[in-house]
């Protein structure tokens, strides 16, 4: 716990002096913050996949998307990445990693679409055009599920396994500062300012579990859904 | 019934006495013990019936509830995964999660509930559910396939839903959705483990879902909200009615709380209703009310009851009457025995009681009776046959005189002696009458043994005072008999002795029979007497002539006197005189049967007084026995009536003839014999006292009996009939098997051995004192029995064995039935001839009343060979016990 501390206490202040070191400018300013996880009140370490974004209060032009496509494959009967985020206009590549049929489809506003059933292999591609959560279902096994963030603003990026973060290359302009994951009801918020420091946003998993328990019978209510083809 | 008069008694139906008849308490008591049986069969089965129908009732409400418990929870697990199904649903999970998703700005969209209504009105059409709702994480509703959703509608207050967000654990349960109420669950919906929302889904509870229930349980429901009926199989009066009733005891409340049970009657009959609480929460219960028909339940025992009453019915009525058969049937033969036993006691024997029917008891019963009956017969003829004869038998008390000749209304001849003894013991000082009584019977025993050892007759005896008479031409006997009374008594009498005509009678005074002596020479013999002294003998003067021969021969004269009263004169003799008369009487000289003196001293020498092989009427034999009369007189020696006086009763007194009784061997061999008869003790034996010797006389003492022997009455000319013979052969064997049993073989059975009480009981006598005969084959042999009844063997004087008494037997029993004698006028060689021919015409050839099967019995006890014979008396009995007249 002491070295956790100490660690922690390193990286900030490590984080703070580069923010300062940095030079300013319109692009060049970076945001280096940390999201602190918990759940009901809880600290929450090793949370993979929390997506953190910056939203300037002045709409930007959004930079055109990449030419190469993201990708978000089926494997082991799950979405990988679970999570992606991606420019509104981001071709996605979603390939097929198994060897059985799997379907991607979505029902968000939108961006609905359905690839329908495709065997391993190339999959299909999707460009999402419209920016907003997109859940990505797979109609043949319920239990996958995956999460494309289309944004309208290039400046995003992950938070480490223990919520730290660094945006690069953004705008000294206020605006609010994102924090998501699928599991939070709704996204942390955080406004900043240019020059801002010392960035924390606090992100509740508050999403509940739904456990795995047995019916009257004894038997699994439902079935093992990390249950492996 | 003979005698209309006569006391009848029926077994049959009616009252005597007070009490019931025997027919009637078998009928009654039959009829009771069945008609109580059945009735306790149909009440126990009654009883059992409602006892099994209310446990039938108890069971169809068990089994109707367990059914519905069963029903209900199979559509609830239909529910469940019907819901589960939806929840599972990817596109439906989309919907969802779109609906209920909060931008990547924080910014919640408006729920997009027609495309869920859309969606889930598709998958009602698919999953077949009544109601579906889609609900938040909160509980929220976001969509009702039923309606719009209100904003802001929530579930979260229904405690099943509530229970559900909170825990998210799926469950079933009934939602109530205004009026109608449904069987529902709440399933969570999730993505990786991430609750998105929560999915209901029911299915509504109506009629169709309580009509299947009655389908599987056969059970009317009513199910209800609260006290609200929402489903009903039942009409919509008959629902009400049931509520109101079960509204009135105050079930509809109680029944949340537990099962109940109660019997209502509807117009379609009785009803047993019960109560369950299937659901619902504590404020709003959804009651199941199963009901089901007792009537109909009850139905199949009521058909069993009414059948079993209407069989028990039938059973008592066939019960009665077989009871009343079976009452006549057992009684008839009671009946039939009563009035032959009323019958019997009035001396009807004649009838035959034979029953063909019935059970093996009561035909035994009645041929015992039949049997008893036929003895009965058998014994009412002989003793009738034996009354009969005995009307000619001689009275004992005139068997000398009827010897002697008849004296009644007589007159012949005749010496009269009378003898008076003058000393008396009456004056002395201790006289005691019965010692003078005792003195007198003694005196009077021997007067009349030297009586009819003269073959003379005691005409009177008055205690001191006695005549004898004399036929006239016999003056030697008269002699004689002055002379023993001088030389047998102690005390000297004086004596009369007198000859002239004499009138003699038995007259009859009140009935008693007394012997008179009429003419002139008793009043002579009496003033004689007067005249003699004691020890002295006084003769009429006309008898001097007749005497004076005899006593010159003797060397004695007769004196001469004058009498004290009369003054006339006499002749006497004195007691010297006399005792002379006597002791050369004893001379033993062999007498000539030309000389007349000869003929006086063997008349002399038959007096038992003075012969030492002899006994005598009066004497007291032995010291013991009181001889009394001779009663017979065989091949053997006579046989006396005698008073024993050990024994102080009347006994046979047989003696044996001195030839006889010197054979030492004979008399051995008779004793050994005599130890095993006297073992015999049997009704148709006549018993054997003792074997002794008295005076050098041996003799057998033998009860006495009075009675006839059956070579008498053959004797008579008539034959005995036909019962009284079988009954007489009957006892024969009886009585010889007794003694075989005892290992005594007869050796001369014959109806002289046969002797007839007057009662027809037979008695077989002389066990083992046969006489002995010479040997057929052997001329100087004897062998023992009578030639018409021996067998061949015995004739031959071979070893014997039971056999040959089955052999005398069957003689006696073809002389008996047949009334013939067999072997007559032949002698012992021609006898044994025939024996050995065996040419003898069977007996039912010769009478018809005689059964061929006794003929046959008969034939065979007569055949040569001893081993063609019956083996024993005992089988011979058995065979003549199943012959009845």
């Amino acid at each position: 716990m002491r070295d956790s501390l100490a660690w922690l206490t390193a990286t900030l202040l490590t984080s703070l002096l580069t923010m300062f070191l940095l030079p300013g400018s319109a692009q060049s300013a970076e945001l280096v913050g940390r999201v602190n996880i918990e759940n009901h009140g809880e600290a929450v370490a090793g949370v993979e996949n929390v997506v953190v974004y910056f939203r300037a209060d002045q709409p930007t032009a959004v930079p055109p998307p990449p030419e190469q496509a993201a990708t978000m494959a089926t494997r082991d009967k799950e979405f990988n990445p679970r999570i992606l985020p991606v420019i509104v206009g981001t071709r996605v590549h979603f390939p097929n990693n198994d060897p059985i049929l799997h379907n991607v489809f979505s029902s968000s506003a939108g961006n609905r679409f359905d690839l329908g059933l495709f065997g391993q292999g190339d999959g299909g591609y999707y460009t999402f055009s419209s920016p907003g959560l997109v859940r990505v279902f797979c109609n043949v096994h319920q239990s996958m599920i995956g999460h494309v963030l289309v944004l309208d603003t290039p400046h995003f990026g992950y938070a480490d396994s223990r919520g730290n973060f660094t945006l690069h290359d953004l705008p000294e302009v206020a605006g609010t500062l994102y924090a998501w994951h699928d599991r939070a009801r709704a996204p942390a918020q955080l406004r900043v300012t240019p020059g801002a420091a010392d960035l924390s946003l606090d992100l509740n998993l508050t999403a509940r579990k739904v456990p795995n328990h047995k019916n009257k019978h004894g038997k699994s209510y439902r079935r093992d859904r990390r249950r492996r083809y | 019934m003979e005698n209309p008069t006569e006391e009848t008694v029926d077994a049959g139906t009616d009252r005597r006495g007070g009490s019931w008849s025997l027919r009637t308490m078998i009928f009654l008591l039959t009829g009771f013990m069945v008609t109580t049986a059945v009735a306790l069969a149909v009440a126990l089965t009654w009883y059992e019936g409602s006892q099994i129908a209310d446990e039938a009732v108890t069971a169809a409400q068990t089994r109707a509830a367990s059914a519905a418990d069963e029903f209900r929870s199979l559509r609830f697990r239909q529910i469940e995964l019907m819901t589960e199904m939806l929840a599972d649903d990817p596109p439906f999970n989309a919907y969802v999660s779109a609906a209920t998703a909060v931008d990547l700005f924080g910014n919640t969209t408006p729920v997009d509930q027609t495309s869920l209504r859309d969606e889930l009105s598709d998958r009602r059409v698919n999953l077949g559910f009544d109601l579906a709702l889609a609900l938040d994480q909160d509980g929220t509703l976001l969509a009702h396939s039923e309606r719009p959703v209100e904003r802001e509608e929530t579930l979260a207050d229904v405690a099943l839903v509530n229970d559900v967000v909170e825990n998210l654990i799926p469950r079933s349960g009934f939602l109530q959705e205004g009026q109608q109420v449904y069987q529902v669950a709440v399933v969570p919906m999730e993505v990786e483990f991430n609750l998105i929302g929560f999915v209901v889904t029911g299915l509504l509870v109506d009629n169709a879902l309580v009509e299947e229930i009655k389908q599987v349980s056969g059970n009317d429901f009513i199910w209800l909200a609260g006290d609200i009926p929402i489903a009903s199989t039942l009409g919509a009066d008959d629902t009400r009615t049931v509520l109101d009733r079960l509204r009135d005891e105050n079930l509809l409340d109680d029944a949340s709380a537990q099962s109940m049970s109660t019997n209502l009657t509807l117009s379609t009959g009785l009803w047993n209703a019960r109560l369950d609480r299937v659901g619902g929460e504590d404020s709003n219960p959804i009651l199941g009310v199963s009901l089901t028909s007792v009537d109909r339940v009850l139905a199949g025992y009521r058909d069993i009851r009414n059948m079993l009453i209407v069989a028990g019915l039938v059973v008592i009525a066939l019960t009665l009457i077989a009871s009343m058969l079976l009452a006549r049937r057992v009684t008839s033969p009671l009946t039939a025995l009563v009035r032959t036993t009323q019958r019997l006691t009035k001396g009807h024997y004649d009838e035959n009681f034979r029953f063909s029917g019935g059970s093996s008891e009561v035909v035994e019963m009645a041929d015992a009776f039949d049997s008893l009956l036929g003895e009965l017969r058998e014994k009412r003829d002989m003793e009738r046959y034996v009354a009969e004869l005995t009307r000619f038998l001689p009275d004992p008390s005139e068997s000398v005189e009827r010897q002697s000749g008849s004296l009644e209304a007589t007159r012949d001849e005749r010496f009269l002696l009378a003898v008076e003894f003058r000393e008396s013991r009456d004056e002395l000082p201790d006289f005691d009458p019965q010692i003078s009584l005792r003195a007198a019977e003694e005196l009077g025993r021997k007067l009349a043994g030297i009586c009819r050892a003269f073959d003379a007759s005691l005409e009177l005896f008055a205690g001191q005072r006695a005549t004898f008479s004399i036929p006239g031409d016999r003056p030697q006997d008269t002699l004689g008999i002055a002379s023993q009374i001088v030389a047998g008594l102690e005390n000297k009498p004086s004596m009369a002795l007198v000859k002239g005509s004499v009138s003699r009678a038995t007259i009859r005074l009140e009935g008693n029979p007394h012997r008179a002596l009429f003419g002139k020479p008793v009043l002579q013999c009496a003033l004689l007497l007067e005249e003699a002294p004691p020890g002295t003998v006084l003769l009429a003067p006309n008898l001097k002539d007749l005497l004076d021969p005899i006593l010159s021969d003797l060397k004695i004269e007769l004196s001469v006197g004058q009498g004290r009263l009369s003054g006339r004169r006499y002749y006497s003799l004195g007691s010297e005189a006399l005792l002379n008369i006597d002791m050369l009487t004893q001379t033993p000289q062999e007498p000539t049967d030309s000389d007349p003196t000869m003929h006086t001293l063997r008349t002399l020498r038959t007096n038992p007084m003075t012969t030492p092989t002899s006994v005598s009427v009066g004497d007291l034999f032995g010291g013991r026995f009181e001889v009394v009369a001779m009663i017979g007189q065989g091949g053997m020696g006579r046989v006396y009536k005698a008073f024993d006086r050990e024994l102080e009763d009347y006994v046979a007194l047989k003696t044996l003839l001195p030839e006889i009784a010197s054979d030492d061997k004979y008399l051995s061999q008779l004793k050994e014999e005599i130890k095993l008869a006297r073992k015999i003790t049997h009704p148709n034996v006549l018993r054997t006292y003792d074997f002794g010797s008295a005076s050098g006389v041996p003799f057998i003492s033998m009860e006495f009996v009075r009675g006839m022997t059956l070579r008498y009455l053959q004797e008579q000319g008539t034959k005995l009939p036909f019962s009284a013979a079988l009954r007489v052969a009957r006892q024969l064997c009886s009585g010889l098997a007794a003694a075989h049993e005892q290992g005594v073989i007869h050796r001369d059975v014959k109806p002289e051995n046969l002797i007839l009480e007057a009662s027809g009981n037979a008695k077989l006598m002389d066990f083992g004192i046969a006489s002995p005969m010479k040997k057929m084959n052997d001329t100087d042999g004897l062998f023992v029995g009578t030639p018409t009844y021996a067998a061949p063997e015995q004739m031959e004087g071979r070893g014997l064995d039971a056999s040959a008494d089955v052999y005398a037997c069957g003689v006696l029993m073809y002389e008996l039935f047949c009334g013939v004698r067999m072997f007559e006028s032949k002698n012992m060689q021609e006898i044994y001839a025939a024996k050995l021919d065996e040419d003898f015409t069977p007996p039912d050839a010769l009478s018809s009343a005689i059964p061929h099967r006794l003929g046959s019995i008969i034939m065979r006890c007569l055949r040569a060979k001893r081993a063609d014979r019956f083996g024993s008396a005992a089988e011979l009995e058995a065979l003549l016990d199943g012959i009845r007249a």
